[in-house]
């Protein structure tokens, strides 16, 4: 800008100084164009509102969330353009625009651009998605800005950021093993504690029973105190433990393949699906990063509304790289496991190496089931049975982009 | 509307910029043939309808011609620009006469007789330069780039031939450099409009707003430089005329430092070198020019050819925003397509009152405009008005009358008084109340003391906690702070 | 100025009883809990907004001490239960019993004024349903029969954030039938010194409290909060403020309309406790935080970045305009 002042000037004197008035109209014209832009600048994005706003936080793979790009020229003068380049996640998709390369390597842009009238206001409606599960991420946003003689003339960054989830793709699931029905109610085939909606007859009073367990009317028939019994409670618990390393070797140095880890968080999220349309109380245990300063990612069991929402939520955020060794999960996992829980061990690899810390499972009560998945599944399912283990064989019946169905069989 | 005019005018504006931007190739090329008819003492034989022709046969000749030809078209394309140069050459009468009278023998003769002509050859491959549609605001860009020291070397070259060529030539040139100046840049924001919103949602057309200020500057800008052209060269002249000899005179007494004199053994050694070229080009400065201040021009002289250059601008600008407009105004109109509604929703939005950004003049104009507050309620609002520029004492938008009394109060700007006051408006606005006249009095009284209290404290440097010791307050109405203690004070009066 | 209706004509006597109750039940708590005077006061608007509290806070806080003070000196009906997982709904709501006279019909600790659910979290869902069932609807049906709670019936539950084994957390459907959520925390140094010098003596602190405010008393008092005067610009901050929650971008969902009235109420009796027949602002926004935050639900995103529901709450109220709004 100053090169191009100071060259109008010199035009502006040059011309007057050789009587040439073309020089000088040149110089002035150059110098108020400069001018125009100088108090376009000044002005800057200062009354320009600029909102980013999405209808929800997450969404399932393949599905996509409404957006609104909401731009406010609150001035008396027209802006001639106004360009927004909202910085997005690497595999961020938008129905309604192709997004652009960014500045930085792993960043995309999604960019628009807008002439507004004094005062106008417009809303733009887009569908976000993305290619692949993970937390995306929209914003900050680079507003620029031009004078009314389309000349860029303003910039700057705003830091606004907008996150969401992309939940792994689920599919419909064969049940992992048949349920216990008792009465209209699915239950666990064991249980150690009583389950005090579960009136199974009364025994003669005890010391040490509850006073509140006496059975009055069978009390009052017999003359002598009863105490109420109880079926031992068999409300399904699962537990599933994601084992998030694909490949044998130390966690920390072994690699991963993209597709293997894809399939296996598939399968995850469909059981998940699959445990929450039969109202069991589950939870979620891996050994992967999610953000947060923990290694061990934890959803505890719950069979609660919203539970499944809180398991994709996770399974969303996990990396696909193992922040510790299984063997370690499943020893936290053996703190806080009750007695009777299921515990669904998902993996793609050799159970052998962290059998000892599924003995000891099995040993506090808890029933381990394997489900190997993969393409090694059914070796693998087989090396758990030699093993001593339940085992199961999760097979999807294509690429776990366009599988239909998730069967999982002994 | 039918869909077949629709796409017409769509097709139209997206055309503009290019045709745009081959009036001022047409216009600069008009300049160049202008000044090379001046250096061969002739009348300019080629005018800026036969460059801006030329340039849309170029145009033409590439978007029809070139793609069919493939690589044979950059030698075609040589020889159609030698063929239209040839065709403006012989534009003029007399080298017609020429050649016809003396055949290949007067073919210098016929050359100095229109060497302008072969300007049309020039503006044939600016068209070709300029073809693509949607125009490039890179080409356009690098044409103004050029041309704006381009066209002021070439004027100041015009300058330089004697009259009445001189004069000839800057009456033509003038306007031919508006008309270049306007079209370029009008074609410059229209393109990088074009292209800004290809793939991003921006269409220029949807803003005669924008367009309407950009003819206005356009036209402001063009006026106010053929203005300044007519008065800044004498003053400028003037100031130097008076400030050389007596910084020479100042440096002589004083004394020149080695750079100081070597910069001016090279200036004067450029002005000697200037003078000597003028001499030899036969060109003198006018005399108008050397004695400032004397408006007198001549018939010959440039500075009479600016009101026919403003005028010439006025009607390009005209046309070209009128033109501009209509087919904005015809796009508009077209039924659009379904997605297109979905997709965007525009609207006027003046906003809330509160939320618009307001100067501190317009305030003031406000506040001097309205009558004196005749109740507690107005007073505190005027207060809280006036209060609103100054950001260290103003109420902020989630902050409670209480709340806002407590904090000056404690920050030690504020007083008691403020609390009462605030407790006064809630009584009344909250709770229903009616104040009595002597109430409402006290409260106008406190609001009024406060007001000078505060923009002092602002002003100057507050003593923190001095402002609560000096500030007179009512026995009566003390009460536990925060706890709105006029409410307090009211109950027990009941 | 013309749309304001005149006070009523008994603005004194509200302002009377309503601060009088009020400390009086605070000096009456204070003999046994140090420090709990906001704590003491959002029950005492729960009691007045005839709602009922949810105590959260970690253990050691003096839950459980504070709800049996303020159950003490209140010359009510106490009742109270411990949340375990063996706790039926009948242990609640009581059942019927077969004598030979036929079935009699026992009433569970549901039938009291002051019900104090000792971690509420530890109940089963079935349970804790059956609780907040009669919460809702002040009545229990059992065996075909409605049976009325008494009046004043308010819940005083208690539950510890901070574990999650063993425990059924509340679902959020159950935990909006709560008018307010209080948190005590943690006592300031002179306060702990007086807690720690407190229990040297041998008599519980417990002991000290008498009864002070009867059920007439406060009925009479809680009667008077409905006719608590809320002007138009403040019903219009009032609702601005509860629908900003549904707008915020840390929040999933935001307060219903159920928070709405729940707000009002609460803003009417915290006005009344203030000594006021109107409610102002800073009533408003003196009770929406313990009145909306357990209400609403963070983004899980936003929350492991540090949003709370709090702060939410606090962001609002700092940026929703507060009346006076600046006149065009």
């Amino acid at each position: 800008m100053a090169v191009r002042v100071i060259a109008a000037l010199v035009l502006v004197v040059v011309g007057s100084a050789l009587d040439v008035p073309i020089a000088i109209v040149l110089g002035v014209v150059t110098l108020m164009l400069e001018v125009v832009n100088a108090v376009w600048a000044r002005l800057g994005l200062r009354d320009v509102r600029y909102t980013r706003r999405l209808a929800g936080r997450r969404t399932p793979w393949g599905g996509e969330i409404p957006m609104t790009v909401e731009v406010w020229n609150r001035r008396r003068l027209p802006i001639a353009w106004l360009r927004a380049d909202d910085e997005a996640t690497a595999g961020v998709t938008v129905r309604e625009r192709q997004l652009v390369d960014g500045t930085e390597p792993g960043i995309e842009v999604l960019r628009n651009a807008w002439t507004l009238r004094p005062w106008e206001r417009v809303v733009r409606r887009f569908h976000v998605g993305a290619d692949r599960r993970g937390v995306f991420m929209l914003g900050p946003v680079d507003l620029t800005m031009g004078d009314p003689f389309a000349r860029r003339v303003a910039f700057e960054q705003r830091p606004e950021t907008d996150t969401f989830l992309v939940w792994p793709r689920t599919v419909p699931t064969t049940e992992i093993e048949p349920p216990d029905r008792w009465g209209d109610l699915d239950r666990a085939r064991r249980g150690l504690a009583e389950d005090p909606s579960r009136f199974a007859g009364v025994r003669p009073y005890a010391p040490g029973d509850s006073m509140r367990r006496l059975h009055a009317r069978t009390s009052a028939r017999l003359g002598r105190p009863m105490t109420k019994r109880f079926e031992p409670s068999r409300e399904r618990e699962v537990l599933i433990a994601l084992d998030v390393q694909t490949i044998d070797g130390p966690a920390w140095e072994a690699g991963f393949g993209s597709d293997e880890v894809e399939s296996l968080y598939v399968v995850a999220a469909s059981i998940v699906r699959s445990l929450e349309a039969r109202h069991v109380a589950f939870g979620l245990l891996a050994a992967g990063y999610t953000g947060a300063e923990t290694r061990f990612a934890t959803v505890p069991v719950s069979s609660s509304p919203g539970q499944a929402q809180r398991a994709l939520d996770l399974l969303a955020r996990l990396s696909s790289h193992a922040s510790a060794p299984f063997e370690r999960l499943l020893t936290m996992a053996a703190r806080t496991v009750h007695p009777g829980t299921t515990v669904l061990v998902l993996t793609a690899r050799d159970p052998r190496p962290f059998a000892g810390a599924l003995r000891r499972l099995e040993r506090l009560g808890a029933a381990v089931v394997i489900v190997a998945c993969g393409r090694d599944a059914a070796r693998e399912a087989a090396r758990a049975r030699a093993a001593g283990f339940t085992s199961r064989r999760a097979a999807m019946d294509a690429h776990w982009e366009s599988a239909e169905r998730l069967v999982i069989a002994p | 509307m039918s869909r077949a005019p629709s796409r017409a005018v769509t097709r139209a504006t997206v055309l503009l910029p290019t045709l745009l931007a081959l009036v001022a190739e047409a216009a600069w090329t008009a300049v160049v043939a202008g000044l090379l008819a001046a250096f061969a003492f002739r009348d300019p034989a080629v005018g800026i309808g036969a460059t801006l022709l030329a340039a849309l046969a170029g145009l033409v000749a590439a978007r029809v011609i070139g793609p069919r030809l493939g690589d044979r078209w950059p030698w075609t394309a040589v020889l159609l620009a030698l063929a239209s140069g040839l065709l403006g050459w012989l534009a003029a009468a007399e080298v017609r006469s020429v050649v016809a009278a003396r055949g290949i023998d007067g073919a210098g003769e016929a050359l100095l007789a229109n060497p302008g002509g072969w300007m049309t050859g020039a503006a044939f491959v600016r068209g070709i330069a300029q073809s693509r549609i949607p125009a490039d605001p890179h080409a356009i860009g690098t044409a103004l780039g050029i041309g704006v020291p381009g066209l002021a070397l070439m004027a100041v070259l015009g300058g330089m031939v004697a009259d009445p060529a001189r004069s000839r030539f800057l009456a033509d040139a003038q306007a031919g450099v508006l008309v270049f100046l306007v079209a370029g840049i009008l074609a410059l924001a229209l393109s990088r409009q074009t292209l800004l919103g290809s793939g991003s949602g921006l269409d220029w057309r949807r803003n005669p707003a924008w367009l309407a200020l950009l003819a206005m500057l356009l036209a402001g800008v063009a006026v106010a430089a053929v203005s300044a052209s007519l008065v800044v060269g004498p003053v400028i002249v003037t100031v130097l005329g008076v400030a050389v000899p007596s910084l020479l005179l100042v440096g002589l007494v004083v004394g020149f430092d080695r750079r100081s004199l070597r910069i001016l053994v090279a200036s004067m050694a450029v002005a000697l070198l200037v003078a000597a070229v003028l001499r030899a080009m036969g060109a003198r400065p006018s005399p108008e020019a050397q004695i400032p201040g004397i408006g007198v021009t001549t018939p010959g002289d440039p500075n009479a050819v600016a009101p026919l250059a403003i005028g010439v601008l006025v009607i390009v600008l005209l046309a070209a925003t009128i033109a501009i407009l209509v087919l904005a105004r015809l796009w508009m109109r077209r039924p659009r397509a379904a997605e297109d509604d979905l997709l965007e929703t525009r609207w006027i939005d003046h906003g809330e009152v509160s939320e618009q950004p307001r100067t501190g003049r317009r305030r003031r104009g406000i506040r001097f405009g309205r009558p004196a507050p005749a109740d507690a309620v107005a007073a505190y609002r005027a207060l809280i008005e006036e209060l609103a520029s100054r950001p260290r004492v103003r109420r902020e938008p989630g902050e409670t009358p209480a709340e806002h009394a407590g904090r000056l109060r404690r920050s030690g700007v504020g007083a008691l008084s403020l609390d009462l006051l605030a407790a006064d408006y809630g009584l009344v606005r909250y709770g229903g109340v009616t104040l009595t006249g002597a109430e409402d009095r006290r409260a106008i009284g406190r609001a009024a003391r406060l007001r000078r209290r505060l923009v002092a404290a602002v002003g100057g440097a507050p003593t923190p906690g001095a402002g609560a010791a000096r500030e007179p307050e009512r026995p009566g109405d003390a009460g536990t702070p925060g706890e709105a203690p006029g409410a307090r004070a009211r109950y027990r009066v009941g | 100025m013309a749309d304001i209706a005149p006070a009523p004509a008994d603005a004194v006597a509200i302002d009377v009883a309503g601060r009088r109750l009020w400390d009086d039940l605070r000096r009456a708590v204070g003999r046994a809990v140090v420090g709990g005077d906001e704590t003491v006061r959002l029950v005492t608007i729960a009691l007045l907004a005839d709602g009922h509290v949810l105590l959260e806070d970690v253990p050691g806080t003096g839950k459980t001490l504070l709800a049996r003070a303020i159950a003490r000196a209140l010359d009510l009906a106490t009742a109270r239960i411990q949340g375990t997982p063996d706790l039926l709904p009948s242990d609640v709501t009581g059942a019927s019993l077969f004598e030979p006279a036929g079935l009699r019909f026992v009433q569970g600790p549901v039938f009291t004024n002051i019900l104090l659910v000792d971690e509420v979290n530890r109940a089963t869902p079935r349970t804790q349903s059956a609780l907040l069932e009669a919460m809702q609807e002040r009545q229990v049906s059992i065996e075909g029969t409605t049976h009325r709670l008494p009046d004043p019936f308010v819940v005083l539950a208690t539950q510890n954030p901070v574990e999650f084994e063993g425990t059924f957390a509340l679902p959020q459907a159950q935990l909006d039938r709560f008018l307010l959520r209080a948190r005590i925390g943690y006592p300031d140094d002179i306060g702990e010194r007086r807690i720690a010098r407190r229990h040297q003596d041998a008599a519980d602190p417990l002991d000290t409290i008498e009864p002070v405010i009867d059920r007439g008393r406060l009925l009479a008092v809680r009667d008077r909060v409905r006719t608590v005067r809320v002007a138009d610009e403040v019903e219009a901050y009032l609702v601005a403020v509860v629908r900003a929650t549904r707008e915020h971008r840390d929040v999933d969902l935001g307060g219903s309309p159920r928070a709405t009235v729940a707000l009002y109420r609460s803003a009417q009796a915290a006005a009344v406790l203030a000594g006021r027949a109107f409610v102002t602002p800073d009533d408003v926004k003196g009770v929406a935080g313990p009145v909306l935050a357990h209400r609403l639900v963070v983004d899980l995103d936003r929350s492991l970045h540090g949003a709370t529901a709090e702060a939410v709450v606090d962001s609002i109220l700092a940026a929703v305009p507060v009346p006076p709004i600046a006149e065009g």
